[in-house]
């Protein structure tokens, strides 16, 4: 854990990872951690109980209506959070940066995205645009998730045309949701060293060189520990 | 101890990123609200490919007209048809406990009408065969003090109950046959309540007990803020069509 390891500022060297590519760069930090597996964990609840109300398999398998519809709802209810709470802090300095990152693709990044990735990642940075893209999009269907699930749940004024729209929108939504999560998921356990940053908090410098070479890192150490860059597989 | 980045300020490229979370919500929000007619034209088109019962591959698609299946209890009862028994009891001259061969037995009612749940979901067509609840009734012959009855399941928890009157009506069955064949454990068989004109949750499932009391009592989901009087298009702050 970062905690254990010295901390250095980084110098006019070290910020640009050092001319071997050795030490370790910050990529998440303690709160962007923090928000992402306290959201992580509402999510996968959301999507369990959601399958079971939404799959008549699994409803009869599982039954309990009532008590698994309630933890939908209380649980979808909490499910931004921690996300405001990471974001309103003055802890979450960098998780702002990286959502005003996020919302941002210049005329390179598009050109990358177009070119399917052929063009070289030159252009990418901590993030790449599929990523960024990714993120508005999960980030885009929750909200509306969120939004229709309160028109469910309370929404007993509504005209009945909208609660049946919001019924209709809530199913397609969550399924798009679950597409885009599960690769996700894949893309991270195919990814090994950028899924151990959201745990440690690190990636080797290496790792930022190849992957993400526009990268500017706010906060490096230099790292005994380092994996040697030819060991490194994803 | 941290290097702040000055490039943030400026902010380079353009908020596609942004544009891309605005328009979803903002699909979201529109598709609520023209969300009925498109889930009509899906069912429509989906409708050949999908079983009505609500298995299959149709279980995941939205807006496909298909029962949803609901049990309120830790899974569902699973009962054959010569272990099956139903009780008509309460106030009445005559108790009976009849038998699923007993209820075959009896005068045989077939109706090919919708089932409306009161979340919106509504199954075109279904085709039902029974017993007129009204006949059932009639052969025990209930007392001058009943005015309700009372349904209790053979998942132990759920309890549905309507009027003595409502309970005559000619489009009330209890059911054990459905889209077109005996009723499945998963759709409340072997028997069921059907009540056509009103909400899915009067046609209780796993139908044990029909028991004439003096006043109806509110059931299961009706604890739960439901009409007691579940009449299609005209309770619980919805407007369907009227199953006719």
């Amino acid at each position: 854990m970062d905690a254990m390891t010295p901390r250095s500022r980084s110098g006019p060297t070290g910020r640009r990872r050092g001319a071997a590519g050795r030490g370790r760069i910050e990529r998440f930090d303690r709160t962007e951690r923090a928000v992402h597996w306290a959201t992580t964990l509402l999510v996968l609840t959301l999507v369990a109980t959601g399958a079971i109300l939404y799959l008549p398999s699994l409803s009869v398998t599982v039954g309990r209506r009532l008590l698994v519809e309630d933890t939908h709802v209380y649980v979808g209810v909490a499910v931004f959070v921690p996300l405001l709470a990471g974001v309103l802090g003055r802890w979450g300095r960098s998780l702002r940066s990286d959502l005003r990152a996020m919302s941002r693709l210049t005329d390179a990044e598009l050109s990358w995205l177009r070119s399917l990735g052929r063009l070289g990642r030159g252009a990418v940075g901590k993030f790449n645009p599929g990523q960024k893209l990714n993120t508005n999009a999960v980030a885009g269907m929750l909200t509306v998730l969120f939004l229709t699930g309160l028109a469910l749940r309370w929404g007993n004024f509504l005209p009945v045309g909208l609660r049946t729209g919001a019924t209709f929108i809530h199913d397609l939504f969550a399924l798009g949701f679950v597409v885009l999560i599960t690769g996700h998921i894949g893309l991270a356990i195919a990814h090994p060293r950028a899924l151990r940053s959201m745990v440690t908090g690190w990636v080797p410098a290496g790792w930022a060189e190849r992957h993400a070479p526009a990268w500017r890192p706010v906060r490096t150490a230099p790292d005994e520990h380092a994996v040697p860059p030819t060991s490194v597989s994803d | 101890m941290v290097d702040e980045l000055s490039g943030d300020g400026a902010a380079p490229g353009r908020p596609i990123g942004r544009r891309l979370f605005l328009g979803l919500v903002g699909a979201g929000v529109v598709g609520t609200v023209i969300g009925e007619k498109v889930q009509a034209l899906v069912g429509a088109i989906v409708r050949p490919f999908t079983n009505a019962s609500g298995g299959g591959l149709a279980a995941l698609i939205p807006g496909a007209n298909r029962f949803r299946l609901y049990t309120v209890t830790g899974g569902y009862p699973a009962i054959s048809h010569e272990q099956y028994s139903l009780s008509v009891d309460g106030l009445v001259e005559r108790p009976m406990r009849l038998t699923y061969a007993d209820l075959q037995a009896l005068p045989r009612t077939e109706l090919d009408r919708d089932f409306q749940c009161v979340t919106g979901w509504r199954v075109p067509g279904v085709h039902w065969a029974g017993v007129r609840l009204g006949d059932l009734i009639e052969l025990a012959r209930p007392t001058a003090a009943a005015h309700g009855v009372e349904f209790t399941s053979y998942d132990g928890v759920y309890t549905e109950s309507l009027t003595l009157a409502e309970a005559h009506r000619s489009d009330v069955l209890v059911a054990y046959e459905m889209l077109g064949g005996p009723i499945t454990a998963e759709h409340g068989g072997p028997v069921r309540l059907y009540v056509a004109p009103m909400y899915g949750y009067k046609s209780a499932k796993w139908l044990k007990s029909i028991s004439l009391v003096r006043q109806p009592v509110p059931g299961f989901w009706e604890q739960q803020g439901y009409g007691v009087e579940a009449w299609i298009g005209r309770s619980n702050g919805r407007h369907d069509a009227p199953v006719p």
